[in-house]
């Protein structure tokens, strides 16, 4: 009880809602989970801020097989405003599937996914100018976490490929925003390792933790929003059945 | 676990290196459907607006000189109001009527013809440089030090100039209202004035400013002269505009002629001319018809005496000087080399030391090598930029 207390507060404490400024890509926190054996679950909901943006995240992991696992990361950041054309700024919607691997360590964990996802990035200038794309990003993810009895912290690399494969724009917006706009067009799609650090209580059954993740070359004239940090709270929903059971 | 955690990297691997391959093609919306409908019934315009932008070569940004800056979308409309007949009292004449761009926006007869065959009063003067030396032009930018319009540089400013043209009644002979009521009268100006001005409310300042911008944004600033001159190490400037690795040796000789008498007056550099206006002795007297300068400013010196013009694209658009006396650079040059006249204003520069005018005394060869140096000023990207070409269909 007390344990949910604090997690409730922590995360009124963060609900924050800003809207932002123009933005082609934003990271969403790396996925680090902490699967042990068969049927291992589990559901992380989270807040999550950038230089420009807050966002909502969603993480899921279930092991079907030993050492297997499957991976769903949903994200939507940005002012609901922005896509009814009421307030200038970005939003950007997401969703991806991933397939890994796991395996415990003496002290932790160690994993490995790929996957991939798609999603929308819009964009509103005001006056009716908007952009919209398609995001496609397919990764490869490796990642280590150490957790003991009350604290966890981790390490993930994600390697990967972002691609726009349609999109539109008004072209009467800003020269600024137009070049980044033509500059993704030529060049992409784009190798981006994106480097994510984990670190959180462990709360049986839940954990709470903050994640920071950023986008760790430069994305010079793309308009990329690099970094994100998120607080999220985890359920361990194994630990819940075995509560349940006892 | 080691199988299925090696898989699982070659398999990501090989997502990453074969995926995401479809470049990326992005669909742009400039105008709506309905706006670009209206606007593809009369005119060839492109479903994005062109860029009017004005990047300066080096060279000449280290001389100093930068363009003034044009604002597209009123280019885009300038464009289309430069171009329409029928902002003239007959229907038949537009801005382009005697501003021809392939001819370096200038006109290929001595007096142009404007509405009701009538005649205008003195030689068009060629547009093609105007951005060359937009910076130092117009009162409201430079004051009294500006460069002004027309060759008795009455005009003040670029709106006030293409507003002389509108009103002439040896040119388009318009009242501005009658303006302002022709470009009400087509369906293409609404979304043009739209995309420059946030409504398709027209006025006559509105039309001014467009044309301005549109014509601010054509300059010639690629010719063979300037392509040498961007070669040419800034730190020893301009002491080696006398001679360009590019040029054969013909060419060179007429730079170093060039350099020598006329730069003085034209610019060494194909910059903003060096004077405002001048006598160069082309009569003895100040003719009572068209006194010029002096006929604004009523000033004693003026009298006489007309703006000085550049000398970008100059093979293309003679007939030359103010009354389109002169068919040929040939004939140019043979007046400077042997002909001006002792004009009660002529200028210093064009005078010896005993005040009397200057025989330049070119040989024949020096008058050949000359012409030979005039032609490295032509500018052919301006004669075919489809940014400044004819919208109408």
């Amino acid at each position: 009880m007390r344990s949910l207390l604090l997690i409730s507060v922590c995360l009124a404490a963060f609900s924050v809602c800003l809207y932002g400024q123009h933005y082609y890509y934003s990271p969403n926190s790396i996925h680090n989970p902490v699967l042990t054996k068969k049927n291992d679950a589990t559901l992380g909901l989270g807040m999550g801020w950038g230089a420009d943006f807050n966002a909502f995240e969603l993480h899921g992991t279930f092991s079907p097989v030993p050492h297997g696992a499957l991976m769903l990361n949903g994200y939507m950041g940005g002012a609901q405003g922005v896509r009814n054309m009421q307030e200038p700024g970005a939003s950007l919607r997401f969703l991806e599937l991933g397939v890994g691997a796991y395996y415990p360590l003496e002290r932790g964990f160690a994993s490995v996914f790929a996957g991939a996802g798609q999603g929308n990035m819009y964009n509103y200038y005001g006056e009716e100018n908007y952009s919209s794309f398609t995001l496609r990003r397919y990764f490869l993810q490796p990642s280590l976490m150490y957790q003991d009895k009350h604290f966890r912290c981790g390490v993930a690399l994600r390697l990967s490929r972002i691609s726009y494969p349609k999109g539109e724009s008004s072209f009467d917006i800003s020269e600024y925003e137009l070049t980044a706009i033509r500059k993704i067009e030529s060049d992409a799609p784009f190798f981006l390792p994106e480097l994510g650090l984990t670190g959180g209580f462990v709360l049986p059954p839940c954990v709470i933790a903050i994640n920071l993740t950023s986008v760790f070359p430069d994305t010079p004239g793309l308009n990329f929003s690099r970094f994100n940090m998120n607080l999220m709270l985890t359920f361990e929903l194994s630990k819940f059945r075995k509560k349940q059971k006892s | 676990m080691k199988k299925i955690g090696t898989t699982l990297a070659l398999f990501g691997a090989m997502l990453l290196v074969v995926a995401c391959n479809k470049k990326a093609d992005f669909d742009y919306h400039y105008y709506t459907p309905e706006e670009f409908a209206t606007i593809s019934q009369y005119l060839n315009l492109p479903d994005l607006p062109d860029d009017y932008t004005v990047n300066f070569p080096a060279h000449l940004r280290n001389a100093g000189l930068f363009p003034r800056p044009v604002e597209r979308d009123k280019a885009v409309l300038g464009r289309v109001l430069f171009y329409d007949t029928k902002l003239s009292k007959d229907g038949t004449i537009a801005c382009a009527s005697c501003h021809k761009q392939e001819i370096g926006f200038g006109d290929d007869v001595a007096f142009s013809r404007g509405v009701y065959d009538r005649s205008t009063a003195r030689n068009s003067i060629a547009l093609a440089s105007v951005s060359n030396f937009s910076a130092y032009y117009g009162t409201d930018l430079n004051g009294t030090q500006a460069i002004r319009f027309f060759w008795d540089n009455r005009a003040e400013t670029a709106a006030e100039q293409s507003q002389g043209s509108l009103t002439n009644s040896r040119e388009m002979d318009m009242h501005m209202s009658d303006v302002v009521a022709a470009v009400q009268a087509q369906a293409y100006y609404s979304p043009l004035f739209k995309k420059a001005y946030g409504d398709d409310f027209v006025s006559a300042d509105r039309v001014k400013e467009s044309i301005s911008n549109f014509v601010n944004a054509i300059g010639s600033y690629q010719s063979k002269f300037d392509e040498e001159a961007g070669k040419i190490d800034i730190y020893t400037y301009p002491a080696n505009y006398t001679n360009f690795n590019g040029f054969n040796e013909q060419q060179n000789r007429g730079l170093k002629l060039y350099q020598a008498n006329c730069a003085s007056c034209h610019s060494p550099i194909m910059g903003r001319p060096m004077l405002f206006n001048a006598s160069n002795g082309l009569d003895a007297i100040v003719d009572p018809n068209d006194r010029g300068v002096g006929y604004v400013t009523g000033i004693q010196a003026d009298e006489g005496t007309f703006k000085v013009p550049t000398l970008r694209n100059i093979a293309l658009t003679g007939p030359y000087m103010h009354d389109g006396r002169f068919n040929t650079l040939e004939q140019v040059i043979e007046f400077y080399n042997s002909g001006i006249q002792a004009h009660p204003n002529l200028h210093e520069n064009l005078r010896d030391n005993s005040g009397s005018p200057r025989q330049l005394n070119f040989s024949e060869t020096d008058k050949q090598d000359l012409v030979a140096f005039l032609n490295t000023l032509t500018d052919d990207h301006v004669k075919n930029d489809a940014r400044f070409a004819n919208p109408f269909k």
